[in-house]
């Protein structure tokens, strides 16, 4: 009996103490070395087919993904940069020449000059469909031979002429660096019972050090004629477009798509669905949408642009739905996470199952736009109202 | 008063979920103003795969003319409880198996065990593809060695039609008995149908109607069969919590006169997809 006790207790602290080491990891602990440097121990994320997804229309994510890897190798190729898995993502890191920028100013374009000595741009990816993925915080830390963290910055995602990704100007330190990438889960909601449960944890990325000076940079989008990497761009788009019209033909009651000046803007209703969401800091299924008719529809809306077919990032949207010229539902949906076509999205409750005018408004994108020649677009607010949406209610 | 019974409310929906199902539990086991048959009528839905749903089933035959068996006595059904402990599982996103035990009480019997339940159910289709939401629902009856009713086959067909804010579920039955000298009985049919206005996430109200009709080929005389209706409330205090409270009146001498039901479910996910091997 005593041996029993004796067995049972080891077995107790065993776990307790193996809990004990899970618990206490810090972010450098649980890494796994890869010919680039080391990383958060790799994980695919889910890629099943559900109610939310068939086996095709997870091909057109990877699409998409591919499209975006492609573009990718091309900044590679033509500057600085390198790739690693981490976590649930594949980070990407490109360092060119410093950028120069528009930023909104009022109802225009500002340019702004370039400035420090590199821009450092960084993709982060889906690691199952190679789509970057939306709403994650990117932090920089440039990082010495002896550990020491010489500069620190954030990572803001923008609008590029090739691949839109998350990056800032820099100072490059005189000395050998690494550089450490960090990637704070998005906060936005995520569709699909199954797939939209991933991104969960603080992931991090830190390459082998390089040995660059300003005089080694290189303009990887402008210097190269556009003929190269233009269809890159618009490959991209053309993937996209591809979910949208899967979209718009096979999952959703209705949808359009209408061309406003440098946007392509996108409407879709369905009926309301669940969505995983960040609640008390955990993401949690949230179930509710299928449980009530309270809301009976869901909106979607796709802002890309007009040139190369990409989503563009930085809109706040606000769709409001008429009947008879009467506002009967306003929101403001938020960015969603979706396993193949990412939007603006939200349940709304209409009155009836019938035909609606839907207007959709967002100011210009809050965000910079790197390229002398195609970061000069977007400056201009957007108000359309599209007629005769057919909007059934229910509860996906 | 009031204010120490919002505060006691306030701090039951914080407790985690393990103390909710515990309290609930006791709950559902005191509530003391709870014959054989149990009344739900099932919808298209199922727990998704990894999902486990705890039910706590009581009811309460208020008033009756009628008995039920036990040991080979019959005793008055009127004052009759009954409790039935279920656990249903999604092992699919469409497929869900579960377990009964059911036990039962009055005054004149002390509480004992009288049944065992499996089900197992299986949404056809996708959602609102096809005019009805379409599921199949099997069930197995083995009661107790003290209880003299036979081993029992049930299956269900489910049809849901959502209508705006009111969602229509039909349960076209049939039963038969697979042990005893009922055996040799045919099917027997029963309908079983419920409309539910659910415009409110907190509360929703719904009407809900249980016929038996004895076997298919020789139906009971109408006085014999089983006609009940009930009104329904189904309460959401917190996510993943569901109680539906009924008041059922027969409508027949075959009938129970006054039946209270209270249905206890707390559905939770045991595996989240990101930790379920895919």
């Amino acid at each position: 009996m005593k041996k029993i006790y004796f067995c049972g207790a080891l077995i107790l602290c065993t776990t307790l103490f193996n809990s004990c080491v899970t618990v206490s990891r810090t972010l450098e602990e649980g890494t796994r070395n890869t010919a680039e440097g080391f990383s958060t121990e790799p994980g695919i994320p889910l890629s099943a087919v559900t109610n939310e997804t068939t086996a095709y229309q997870l091909s057109l994510a990877k699409n998409q993904g591919k499209a975006v890897e492609d573009a990718f190798y091309y900044l590679k190729n033509h500057a600085t940069g390198e790739q690693m898995m981490a976590g649930e993502y594949t980070i990407d890191y490109v360092l060119e020449k410093p950028k120069g920028w528009y930023a909104q100013d009022g109802s225009s374009l500002t340019w702004n000059e370039p400035e420090r000595s590199a821009f450092l741009s960084v993709l982060v990816r889906d690691g199952y469909d190679g789509r970057l993925v939306p709403d994650v915080k990117v932090t920089a830390q440039l990082i010495s031979s002896t550990g020491q963290v010489l500069n620190e910055y954030d990572l803001v995602m923008a609008f590029h002429p090739l691949v839109n990704r998350n990056g800032a100007n820099i100072e490059l330190p005189t000395e050998s660096f690494s550089i450490k990438i960090i990637v704070d889960p998005p906060q936005i909601r995520r569709h699909d019972p199954v797939n939209g449960d991933r991104y969960h944890e603080q992931v991090f990325a830190q390459f082998l050090p390089v040995n660059i000076s300003e005089s080694d940079l290189k303009e990887a989008e402008t210097v190269d004629s556009e003929s190269e990497w233009l269809p890159l761009a618009q490959a991209q788009g053309r993937a996209i477009k591809q979910a949208m019209n899967a979209m718009i033909s096979s999952t959703a009651m209705d949808g359009e798509e209408v061309k406003l000046g440098d946007y392509l803007l996108t409407y879709a209703v369905e009926y309301a669905e669940s969505f995983w969401e960040i609640k008390d800091e955990k993401l949690r299924y949230n179930m509710r949408a299928e449980m009530t008719s309270e809301k009976n529809a869901h909106v979607e809306v796709v802002i890309r642009d007009a040139e190369t077919g990409r989503i563009i990032p930085g809109f706040t949207v606000t769709t409001t739905f008429f009947k008879d010229d009467k506002e009967v539902e306003k929101v403001s949906p938020g960015m969603m996470w979706h396993p193949w076509l990412y939007h603006y999205g939200m349940n709304i409750r209409v009155p009836k199952k019938d035909k609606y005018e839907v207007e959709i408004d967002a100011a210009a994108p809050d965000v910079k736009r790197y390229g002398r020649e195609y970061g000069n677009q977007f400056s201009k607010d957007i108000t359309y109202r599209f007629k005769d949406v057919d909007v059934e209610v229910g509860q996906k | 008063m009031l204010k120490l019974a919002k505060n006691n409310l306030l701090k039951i929906l914080k407790m985690k979920y393990y103390y909710k199902i515990l309290f609930f539990l006791v709950l559902g086991l005191c509530t003391s103003s709870m014959s054989a048959q149990y009344y739900r009528v099932y919808g298209w839905e199922t727990p998704q795969k990894g999902w486990l749903e705890i039910m706590l089933w009581n009811k309460n035959v208020a008033k009756s003319d009628l008995t039920f068996e036990q040991n080979g006595n019959d005793y008055s059904s009127q004052g009759l409880y009954l409790h039935s402990v279920e656990v249903e599982y999604g092992v699919t996103d469409r497929f869900t198996v579960g377990m009964y035990g059911d036990f039962r009480n009055s005054s004149d019997v002390s509480l004992s065990y009288y049944r065992f339940r499996a089900v197992a159910r299986y949404a056809l289709f996708t959602k609102y593809q096809r005019f009805f939401d379409t599921a199949l629902y099997l069930e197995y009856y083995q009661p107790s060695k003290d209880v003299e009713d036979p081993s029992e086959m049930e299956m269900r067909l489910i049809l849901q039609k959502d209508l705006g804010d009111f969602r229509l579920m039909l349960n076209p039955t049939i039963s038969k008995d697979i042990s005893g000298e009922e055996v040799k009985d045919g099917v027997n049919g029963n309908f079983f149908g419920g409309i539910y206005w659910r415009r409110y996430y907190a509360i929703q109200l719904g009407a809900e109607y249980y016929g038996r009709y004895g076997q298919i080929r020789d139906l009971l005389p109408s006085a014999e069969q089983e006609h009940v209706v009930f009104g329904v409330a189904d309460l959401k205090f917190f996510k993943g919590f569901n109680w539906q409270l009924g008041v059922g009146a027969g409508l027949n001498s075959g009938s129970d006169d006054l039946i209270i039901k209270s249905i206890i479910t707390y559905e939770f996910s045991t595996l989240r997809p990101s930790k379920q091997s895919m």
